[in-house]
Order: structure tokens, then sequence, then C-alpha cells
């Protein structure tokens, strides 16, 4: 059984031997069982002098002694086991109860719950005495609890009755010591929560409120677990499954959801699909791959739950309920929700929802155990809630702490008190319920003589008197759609629609008793029957010479059902289930790893008779059509030397246990676990030439290749190393690459890359990355540490492989003619023109076009008539002569509007100065090199120019002129960045 | 069908992959079997199995490219050669 069944079902079992409403310790008795003698004389000291004396008097000390002695004596007294024991035999019934409830409530209790509790049983008066009893017993104690612990802290001494405190709840207290002596008999407990049990319904019959019930649901949770396993559903990133699935799944479902889903945003949005879907994720029948995210269908658990009985089944969808996050608080139809943040609403959230639900479930069993529960039988709905009122007012939500803690904390620095004029819509002070109002009870129609608005949708609803509409109107959804829906509960509701009776149904019963149902023994006495009479007749599937197999009853049929659905189509679902055999459905089977012989085989035996044969034959040829090929993905294969040795190999007792399938003489596919292979598997006496390896096999992983096991000899010469031949590694390079030599002894081989080998890889659809990809696989890792790059493979390897593999497409070539401007708008502004735009070839940058040869001599033309001629330099005039064009001279930079003489002019000027510079300092050309190759200068010398430069009374205009040369040649400058070394980069 | 054509690999067909070598176990291999050698040839040239064939065991047995296993399979569904496969 799946772990997460036993977690559910051992929940459910814990009620049997618990209270209903037995809550954990609470975690401060450690402390209180152990207080040190100044602080119990600290907590003696609220205490009144008369409360003192009757304390003292009670455990039999001297109650006329002076305060500070009284509380000393009691101090002493307080954990005395025989003392404490004493007491708690002179404890008077009521206070029994009174303590009972105490413990049940996890033995620190708020004062006013108790007191509810104990007031609607006892009565006041009554009530007051059981609370004298208990603290001058010192079997109960008053304090207050906070954030940061309990406090004693109280404004006025307490009396044995009375108490004060500074504004927060006070509580009751006791300590382990008394806990463990305070004994109850079964029959007294059960007598002190007897008064609780709820009453028969007194009205006429009532009508239930119509509701799909268990078959339903489990129709459904196959269907939705049929769609998991035959679709793949990614899940959002909440973990929920998108809307376009949910509103397939909602299509799947035999009750529909009502109203358009498609306005659901999400599936928290919907009712009972988000309620299967949470039974389904708390079972784990639908769980989520972490790896990729998608949703699928647990074989395993699935299998587990549909054998299930039903009764156990409703169990664990029960016990599923209670932990899943479906929150039925948000859907009663009565409350209206305000938005307001987690720490200051009242809305229940999953921990407060689990254990309300925990609770209720236990109180049901209780019921049952009492006999109350009578399968049938009506009850009253209102006593009912009256009742979980007086055993846990907390149950759903926490009326103590109702100044929670956070608006108490923060009362005063963020000013969470209750405004009544500026007021929060949702919160109205720290008596009332926040968060939500109830539709009944309507706001009052002025206040305080002002008009309220019209759309107030309620009054604010009283933590002290409301509890029968928010818990009780809680509890009536919890019937009506949850407990109705796993067909454990019905609920009946009077003509104006209010909760009126509830009951359990037999199966509801059953589940919780954890024993089948009537219905269900009558159904297993009925097949015994009919199983001694002809065991064909119990057989639950029919299948029809037209391919149509009938699945008798269903639901009580699962697991038959679902072995059904794998390679059947579904083609209706109701008393009997209508499948339908076709190819596809059969393929579909197939693919999903079942065989044509197990499906027929299954068939036969639960078929009621002979199956017809066309049937048996369509299966066993369309199985035989995908049995052609058979693809064996991720096995292992054992290769020997001869055939001889695989017979011997085959012949030993343990090789059946590994052999899959002998596929050769001299192969065999073997199971992919460890030790199918070891030394003992290949006979000894193997004449291996191979003197190392002793019989043991070589392994080939065909997965792992491994670094260096390629490298290059030359740019275009691969070699494969030494024993390293893995036929996948020789496949991969055989691919793109040409056999040159090849070593069967020494599994050694060389590759040449080629232009043939690479077209022909090109055309297999290997591409430029793919083969790249797989070089950096194998190629050695580079020896210098630190280095995670491979090394590189040649420029001219990579270009060539780039032009061969299809990663560069053919280049064209043309004549063509540069044109350059110093402006980039004006060549754009040109060829904007259509005029021009024939002409134009290309663009070589932003302010140099590229134009056709052909095409210049009419461009220039019409270009000198528009004022802008363009020119060129002699030395280009001589290449007219060889070509016939007219190269373009390169236009220098200048400042913009200058004329073409005045540039001339400053050339010849700066030609001049760059001479005199020469003369006056020929050391410094010298050490650039060559004079005019400024490639060779650094930066320093750079700068020494330009300062030389200055001081010979050169001009600013020169200065800049020198400068822009030396960002037209970008190589001057280049040597003298600061590079940073990149990685490879092909 | 001659896969040289298509791979220059010396281990394409052939007796053992490794002559006078000790026994060999290949690991993580991607194998498809075929009912009939005829069945094999046909899907051969038929399909791009041809380009994905590692080494050619038997008549009726090829390993596969492992690496090219989704799209061999696409391939051959789509020529009516649909594969069961088992993993």
């Amino acid at each position: 059984m799946p772990k997460i069944f036993e977690l559910l079902f051992d929940q459910l079992d814990k009620f049997q031997a618990a209270s209903p409403g037995q809550r954990p310790l609470s975690p401060h008795l450690e402390a209180l069982g152990k207080m040190p003698p100044y602080l119990l004389k600290r907590v003696f000291d609220g205490y009144s002098v008369q409360a003192l004396q009757a304390m003292a008097a009670a455990r039999g000390l001297d109650a006329q002694r002076k305060r500070a002695n009284l509380e000393q004596d009691l101090a002493k007294n307080f954990y005395d086991l025989p003392a404490i024991k004493r007491m708690l035999e002179k404890l008077p019934p009521v206070a029994r109860e009174g303590l009972f409830h105490v413990r049940r409530m996890g033995g620190l209790i708020r004062l006013e719950t108790w007191r509810t509790t104990m007031v609607n049983r006892h009565g006041s008066e009554a009530t007051f005495q059981a609370q004298a009893d208990l603290l001058s017993g010192l079997l109960a104690l008053y304090c207050s609890v906070h954030t940061y612990g309990v406090e004693f802290s109280f404004p006025y001494k307490n009396e044995l009755i009375s108490v004060e405190s500074f504004g927060s709840p006070v509580y009751l207290w006791t300590h382990p010591k008394v806990l463990n002596l305070f004994k109850l008999d079964p029959a007294e407990e059960t007598a002190f929560l007897q008064q609780d049990l709820p009453v028969p319904f007194n009205g006429p019959e009532p009508a239930p409120t119509p509701s799909p019930g268990f078959d339903s649901l489990l129709a459904d949770l196959v269907s939705i677990t049929r769609y998991f396993e035959q679709n793949k559903v990614k899940a959002l990133v909440s973990g929920e499954p998108g809307k376009r699935d949910y509103q397939k799944l909602n299509e799947g479902l035999r009750v529909k959801e009502p109203g358009d889903i498609k306005t659901a945003k999400k599936i928290d949005e919907v009712g009972r699909l988000y309620f299967l879907w949470t039974l389904l994720k708390e079972t784990q029948l639908v769980t989520l791959k972490p790896l990729n995210d998608f949703f699928q269908a647990n074989p395993t658990a699935n299998e587990e739950f549909f054998s299930l009985p039903r009764y156990r089944q409703a169990r664990l969808l029960l016990g599923a309920w209670t932990r899943s996050g479906f929150n039925e608080f948000k859907r009663i139809p009565t409350l209206h929700f305000y938005r307001l943040s987690f720490y200051e609403s009242s809305l229940p959230d999953a921990t407060k929802t689990t254990r309300a639900r925990l609770f209720l479930v236990g109180l049901l069993d209780f019921y049952r155990k009492q006999g109350v529960l009578q399968p049938g039988e009506w009850l009253d709905f209102p006593r009912l809630v009256q009742s979980i009122r007086d055993l846990d007012t907390n149950f759903l939500i926490d009326h103590d702490s109702s100044p929670n803690h956070f608006r108490q904390s923060f009362r005063y620095e963020y000013e969470y008190e209750y405004d009544p004029l500026f007021s929060v819509e949702g919160f109205y002070g720290d008596e009332f319920y926040s968060g939500f109002t109830s539709s009944l009870k309507p706001a009052l129609k002025s206040k305080g003589g002002l008009r309220q608005p019209e759309n107030a949708f309620g009054a604010p609803l009283k933590l002290s008197e409301d509890f029968a509409l928010v818990e009780g109107e809680w509890l009536a959804q919890v019937f009506a759609e949850p407990l109705s829906w796993l067909g454990i509960a019905e609920l009946a509701r009077d003509a104006s629609g209010r909760p009126a009776a509830f009951r359990l149904t037999d199966l509801g019963l059953a589940a919780l008793a954890d024993r089948p149902s009537e219905r269900e023994r009558q159904q297993s006495e009925l097949h015994q029957q009919l199983a001694a009479h002809g065991p064909a007749l119990t057989n639950a599937l029919l299948v029809q010479p037209n391919f149509d197999i009938m699945v008798m009853a269903p639901l009580e049929n699962l697991t038959l059902l679902r072995q059904v659905d794998r390679f059947a189509d579904q083609t209706s679902m109701g008393e009997v289930a209508l499948y339908r055999i076709s190819k596809d459905s059969i393929l579909g089977g197939l693919r999903n790893g079942l065989s044509g012989p197990e499906i027929i085989s299954l068939l036969r035996e639960n078929n009621r008779v002979p199956v017809a044969s066309n049937v048996v034959q369509s299966i066993g040829d369309w199985a035989a059509e995908l049995e052609r090929l058979v693809l064996y993905e991720n096995c292992d294969l054992l290769e020997t030397p001869e055939a001889a040795t695989l017979d011997r190999l085959m012949r030993q007792p343990e090789a059946a246990r590994f052999v899959i399938k002998r596929l050769g003489p001299t192969y065999v596919l073997i199971r992919n676990e460890k030790g199918s292979v070891k030394a003992g598997n290949v006979p000894s006496d193997t004449p291996y030439t191979a003197e190392n390896m002793h019989g043991l096999p070589v392994y080939l992983d065909y997965r792992t290749l491994p670094h260096g096991s390629v490298s290059f000899v030359s740019p275009f010469l691969l070699k494969v190393k030494q024993n390293t031949a893995n036929p996948y590694l020789l496949y991969r390079l055989g691919q793109f690459a040409d056999l040159e030599s090849f070593s069967q002894n020494r599994l050694e081989a060389t590759f040449r890359l080629t232009a043939k080998a690479g077209q022909r890889a090109q055309l297999q659809g290997l591409t430029f990355e793919r083969v790249l990809t797989f070089l950096e696989m194998v190629l050695p890792l580079p020896t210098r540490r630190g280095k995670s790059t491979p090394d590189p493979i040649s420029d001219e390897t990579l270009l060539a492989l780039k032009g061969w593999l299809g990663y560069y497409s053919p280049l064209q070539a043309e004549r063509a003619l540069v044109i350059q401007a110093t402006q980039s708008g004006q060549l754009r502004e040109i060829f904007r023109q259509e005029e021009f735009q024939a002409a134009l070839l290309g663009w070589a940058g932003p302010n140099i076009a590229l134009v056709r040869n052909s095409a210049f001599d009419r461009l220039s033309a019409r270009l000198a008539e528009l004022g802008m001629p363009v020119n060129w330099s002699d030395e280009r005039l001589d290449e007219i002569a060889l070509d016939g064009t007219a190269p373009t001279e390169k236009v220098r930079r200048g400042k913009r509007g200058a004329t073409e003489e005045s540039v001339a002019e400053r050339e010849r000027k700066a030609r001049e100065k760059n001479e005199a510079e020469a003369r006056i300092q020929p050391d410094l050309l010298a050490k650039s090199g060559e004079p005019g190759r400024l490639t060779t200068l650094d930066l320093n010398t750079i700068l020494s120019l330009m300062d030389l430069i200055t001081a010979h009374g050169g001009s600013s205009e020169e200065l800049e002129r020198l400068l822009e040369d030396l960002e037209d040649n970008q190589e001057v400058l280049f040597r003298n960045r600061v590079s940073r070394k990149k990685p490879w980069n092909y | 069908m001659d896969l040289k054509q298509f791979n220059s690999s010396p281990n394409l067909e052939g007796k053992a992959t490794w002559a006078g070598g000790p026994a060999l176990v290949h690991q993580n291999v991607t194998l498809l079997e075929c009912a009939s050698p005829a069945i094999l040839d046909e899907a051969l040239s038929a399909t791009p199995l041809k380009f994905a064939v590692v080494r050619r065991i038997s008549p009726t047995v090829v390993l596969v490219d492992h690496a090219r296993l989704d799209e061999l399979v696409k391939a051959l569904t789509k020529k009516g050669y649909e594969p069961r496969i088992v993993r």
C-alpha cells in the first residue's frame, strides 16, 4: 500500500481512541509543570487573601497565616502529588467535568469558552461552584496568553470566581502533574460528552438536497486519471493544471460544473472539479514530475485505490478531504467577503480548516459509536451546531484571540484599532468576525441618525452571538458539498433554504466504522450465489463480435474497467460501461506497454461467453503490425568474439536471469542492470588475444564519449586514439568525415575532413553547430589549469566546416566603386531618389556607398548637376584607363561647409608641418619606424608628437586635424587599447 | 542497401567490432529489430533510418543513433513503419 494511503487511514484510525474535539496538550504546559518557587510566589501574588486562604484550607494548610507565609506554603504544596491526588478524589462531579474539558482542550482554555460549555450543561451557579473548586484545590489557575508566553499579571487581586485582566482574555490553566493523576473511566467520559448528542429531527420528513453521490465521484475520478494517463498536462507555476486542461477535464465528467466554466480564471474557482482535483493530489493518484513539471497518473496508487472495497475508498477519500486545500468557507453563499490581509481576516486558512474537518469527522464518529447515527434517520441540524459550539467554540475560527496577536501587537503603532468614523471595510473591531459579513444579518437602515449606504451587504457579525451564521453555515456547506459529494452524508433544508436536518448514508457509516456497508455485504452474497451456479456468470465483460465491449457494474469492477480503458475507447458510462475496440485503440494500448496476447487473455478471462474469433484475429493482426519493428531503448548488448563462446555462455544456468534475447550468433541482448555482466559470466577459457583482459569484457558506453578520444593531427585530419574506437564514435565521425585508415586490432582510426564528406553530412541534416558540439565533446580538454574550453580547432578548419556544412552561403562578386561623403545623411538622401537607386550596389558603412561601375558616369554627371561633383585623385585616373571606370577620391573629413580649397590648403599645411617636425626630431620618427607609418606608434609617442606640435606654434586646428586622422586610422590606436583576452569564439 | 554511401565508419557492417579482441558490452545502445530482413531493407530505403544506422549486426537488427531517436521514430511512423518502443 502506498505510504500516503497508510497516512490517510492512520489519521482517521486515531479517532477510535480519542474524545471528539480532543486537542493536543498546549506547549506551555511543560514550563507550567515545573515553575520554581519564586515564580509560583509571583502567581499567588495575583490572588486576594481570601482566595489564598480558601486554597490553603482546601489543601489542608494553615489558612490563618500572613499573606507572605500563605504564598510560601502554597508554592511548596503546589506540585505535591499526594495533595493533588487528594484534591482530585474530593472533586465534585461537576468540577470533574470541568477539569475534563480543560484537559480535552489541551490543558489551557479560555475562561469564557470553558464557562460557555459548562453553563450550557449545568447552569451558572454550578459552573461558578466548579470554578471555585478547581481554583481552591490548585488544580487550575488563571493566566493570560501572549505571543511571548504565559503572563500572570492582573490589574486587581483575583478572587476564586472573578478575575479581571488588562484587556487580554483570561485563561484557565492546569499542569501535567494534575492531568496525569486525573483518571476518568470511559463510561464517565462518555457521560460527559453525551449531553452534546444530536437529537432526531422533529419536523416532517425533509427532502435531501440532490447530490451526485459516491458512484459519480468514482466515475469522475476514473475519467480524470485516464485524462492524465493519456495526455501530457503541464503544471502552471501555481502547481495546478491550466485552463484548457480543466475545461477538458470538465467535459469528461459525469457531473459537470454548473454554469459556464470558461468564466473561471483558475481551477480553484470551480466547485466539484476542484474538490476532485484536491482529492487526487492528496491521495497522490496524480503526481507532479519535478523534472519537467508534467502531471502523471501514479500507476501503483491507482491500481491500489481502484481495487479497494468501496467503504475503504470512501474512508481514504474522507481522510484526503480533511487534508485537502479545498476551502468550503469561501463557498458559503450567505457570506460576503472583503479583501483583508491574512493577519486581519477571520477567514480560516488551510491549517484551521483541516483542524475543523478532523474535529467534525471525530465528532461524527463519536456519535456513531454512541448509536445516535442510524442509517436513514434525520437529525436536527441546529442542535448539531449548538453541540459543536458547546464542545469547542474555537474549532474553526479562533474566538479567543479575536483581537488577534497581529492587531494586538501593532494596535498602537499602526492604528489598527477600529475607527467608527473612517472604518476599514470588513474590519469592525475586536469583538467581531473580520473579513466578511452575512446576508442573514442585514445591516441596519440607519445608524446614529445617518443612513446606511444602499450597497451595505450585512451588519458586522459578532463573535459571541453569530456562531450559527458563520461556523453553522460552514457546517451546512460541508454537509451540502464535500460530505455529500463523497456520499458520506446528506443535508436537508427547510422551505426558506435554511439547513434543517442531516444524516449519514449507509456508505458514510461504513466508512467511519471501517467495515463493509450493508449494500456491499448483500452484493458480495449475491456474487457468491451466482458463482455457485456458474463461474462465468460473475464475469463482468461482454465482448461482442462488432468490437463493442460492455463492462457490467463498472463501479464495482473498477480495476477491470481501468484495464479495458487502456486498449478500448469509452463510448458511454452508466449502469453498464460501453467500450469500443479499434485499431487505433489497440495500437494505443500496445504503445503503452501492453502486448497482443495480454489483451486477448484479459478479454477471454473476463468475458461471459467465448470471445468471437474475428475479434481475436483482428487484435492479433494489429499487434503483429506493431511488432514488425521493435525499438529497444537504452539496452545493453553483449558481443562475443566467437559464436561458440556465446553458446557456452547461454548454457550457463545464471544466463537466463540476464539474457533478454539472442540477436545473432555473437550478439545477445542483456538486461541493463548491475551485475548482468561480470567476470564469471564469460568463460575463462576464451582465447582472447588481449592478454590484459583475463576473460573480462570491455565496456563501450554509447552515451559517454570521453574527452581526448579524438584529436586533430593536421587541420583536416582527425585521429581516433588507440582502443577508443567505439562503433558509435566511428559512426559519428563517419557522418561528416571520410575514413582514411582503420586498424581493427588496435581499434584506432583516422578520418579526413573533406568537401565531399561535408556535403554528405549536409544531406543527412547535419549542421555546423551539431558537428562542433560533437567535436567539443570528444576533443581533448585543455592541459592548462583553469581553462575550461577545449583546444581550439584551427580557423581554417572552422571556415571549411562552415562552408561545407552550409553554415555560410556562396559569395557573390561584382565590380564596384566607392563613394564616400562627409555626412552619412548626404548619401542616404541621394540614394533615396528613385533615379539613383539603380546605381547603388550596397553600403560599406554609414557614409560609404558602393556604386555599380557601369552606372558611375551617369551618376557623377547628374550629381555634378546637382552641385555635388564627385572628385577623385590622379592615381585613380590611371586606373580608369585600365578598366574604364573612374575611381572616387576619399573626401577628407573637415568642418561642415568648408570649401574644397580650404581643405586642400589645410592638408598642405599639415604636410609641411609634419615634415618640419621630422627635421626637428628625426629620432622620434626613427623610433616609430618608417616615416608616415603611424601604426607602429605607441600612445606615449603620439602624446609626445602632439606636445611638440603645440610647442612649435602649431595651431589648434592642426592639432584637431591630427586627432581626426588618428580616429580615421583605427590601427594606430588599436595597439594602445586595453585588450581583454577573449575565450575561444567560433 | 550499401550503407557506406551515407557513412564512412568502418564498423557499419561486418562480423566483429574488435577482431581478435575480448568480449564487448555495448552499453546504452538503441537497437531496432525487424520481423524480417525484407522489412528492414524496405525501411532503410524508404526512410531516414539509413542515416542513423550505427552498426548492422544481423540481417534483421541494427544499432541506431540514440541522439536521433525522436526524429527517427517520427519518420518511421510517418512512413507506416511505427515501431513498438521497449524501454
